[in-house]
């Protein structure tokens, strides 16, 4: 697909991607979510609102492929949503006294857990691990260091990369 | 790594701010988490942030960024992300991207083009051709093939396609079918060929069918299987089921409503779907493919379901 180019999206060319794929894409979808309608549903919906906003539109014959190359990604983000909400929902259950978040924390802390998870997904084991250790586990670069069996000077290295990460994919809204 | 200082110098000029200056707060705040304790440290970044206001500002940032993260209680933290899968690298993305049927489309695109001749039905449409050399070709629902009759003799199908061949009584050599990564040749033979997605259903009702991708093999008259990656993995052919569509009708079988819901939104524009609640509801019958709104109204009588038309493209089916 690298050689492909892509076109400005216009209403007419989404309209007709709808008409002809929207339901293929429906049955693709539900194959990969266990027979879930609802999520399937959902899902279609978001591909064609993601196709809207990127702007680019797939050549002539390459419709499904496109379709099922951003389906795909929102099927692996909605899995990682499900289980970061689970481990979320496992967390608090788990407190000793336990409080209960509004509903609004909660869609917030969950918001950020899946963009964060999102990047750690991106970077180098280590680095992640360093970022974890050091962010929620509250060690010190020694600490980390020695947990990695690595130099203090590559921990602070690896939380360089990943604060980095972290700042620019939690920047958009 | 030059790759991520070139994405935040774009961040840092979204913000109105001096990459450079950007560049060391994160290097500052990276340093106070170091977890040491050193006075040090804290009067230096002191006198970095009070020497210009471009330092504050781009302090404020990573300072914004800081706190964010510190809205994730530690313990949840350490509970839901640590606990991440198994990480994957590249070669396991594309791998399981392979899985998803993502790779298998993409390896797919481009046939249309350069074609000699192409033929295409939209959803809800079917169609009969004749070949060049008489065999008969129906196309159902949401199809497309490219043919090309000039030396050799191909069909190749797009994604997601049904089609009934039948080269009966034409000699010469075989047919050369392609549909996804799968290639046959039809001799004098009746075959319904349908793409799934991850696999496709190959129904010889007549003839001899060779299959030449994967380990290969020959299917005779009677016989069907399904296709993939994986090999061939035959099921009992069921002459009336393959060839249903080619009639215009949709059987069910004491099929579950939401199965029988995504079969007949293929002969649908836009999107039909259920509640989950009713998707297990039973549906036996023949239908109509060629007017869907009909086949649906009788099922809404059958069945305790409403249907619900929220644009003639986006129909939804929730219990009564």
């Amino acid at each position: 697909m690298a050689a492909t180019t892509l076109n400005a999206v216009r209403s007419a060319d989404v309209g007709a991607l709808y008409d002809d794929h929207a339901h293929w894409l429906f049955g693709w979808l539900r194959g990969r979510l266990g027979g879930n309608n609802a999520d399937a549903a959902d899902l279609v919906q978001d591909t064609y609102v993601r196709l809207i906003d990127s702007g680019r539109y797939p050549p002539p014959g390459e419709g499904r492929a496109f379709l099922t190359r951003i389906a795909g990604g929102l099927v692996i983000d909605l899995h990682r949503r499900r289980r970061l909400e689970s481990a979320y929902l496992e967390a608090l259950a788990s407190r000793a006294a336990p409080a209960v978040p509004s509903e609004e924390e909660r869609a917030l802390v969950l918001d950020l857990l899946v963009r964060i998870d999102q990047v750690l997904d991106r970077l180098p084991g280590r680095v992640s691990q360093a970022f974890l250790l050091s962010r929620f586990e509250g060690l010190t670069y020694a600490a980390v260091a020695e947990r990695l069996g690595v130099s203090q000077a590559a921990v602070r290295k690896y939380m360089l990369k990943a604060t980095q990460a972290c700042l620019l994919a939690l920047d958009e809204s | 790594m030059s790759e991520t200082s070139h994405s935040l110098g774009r961040y840092a000029h979204r913000h109105g701010l001096e990459p450079a200056r950007l560049e060391a707060a994160l290097d500052w705040q990276v340093s106070l988490w170091s977890g040491d304790p050193d006075e040090g440290l804290r009067r230096d970044w002191a006198a970095w942030l009070a020497a210009h206001p471009g330092n504050q500002r781009a302090w404020a940032q990573v300072e914004r960024l800081a706190g964010r993260l510190g809205e994730v209680p530690a313990d949840v933290g350490r509970h839901s992300l640590a606990r991440r899968g198994p990480r994957l690298g590249r070669r396991q993305v594309l791998g399981a991207l392979a899985l998803l049927g993502v790779g298998a489309l993409t390896a797919r695109g481009g046939w249309v083009q350069r074609s000699l001749a192409d033929c295409r039905v939209g959803p809800g449409e079917q169609r009969r051709l004749t070949l060049p050399d008489g065999s008969g070709l129906m196309l159902n629902t949401a199809s497309a093939v490219n043919l090309a009759f000039q030396g050799e003799r191909r069909i190749r199908a797009l994604p997601g396609s049904e089609l009934a061949l039948d080269s009966r009584g034409r000699g010469g050599a075989p047919l050369r079918v392609q549909m996804a990564e799968t290639r046959l040749d039809a001799a004098d033979s009746r075959i319904v060929l349908r793409d799934h997605g991850e696999r496709l259903a190959l129904s010889v009702l007549a003839g001899r069918v060779r299959v030449l991708s994967g380990p290969g093999a020959t299917l005779v008259g009677g016989e069907a299987a399904w296709l993939s990656a994986d090999g061939l993995q035959r099921f009992p052919l069921d002459r009336g089921a393959a060839l249903d569509w080619t009639r215009g009708v949709l059987r069910a079988d004491r099929q579950p409503l939401g199965d029988f819901l995504a079969e007949l939104g293929r002969y649908r524009h836009g999107l039909l779907y259920c509640d989950d609640a009713v998707a297990g509801l039973v549906v036996s019958g023949a239908f109509s493919v060629r007017d869907t709104d009909y086949t649906l109204e009788s099922l809404a009588q059958a069945l305790p379901i409403a249907v619900h038309y929220r644009t003639p493209w986006l129909v939804r089916v929730s219990a009564a």
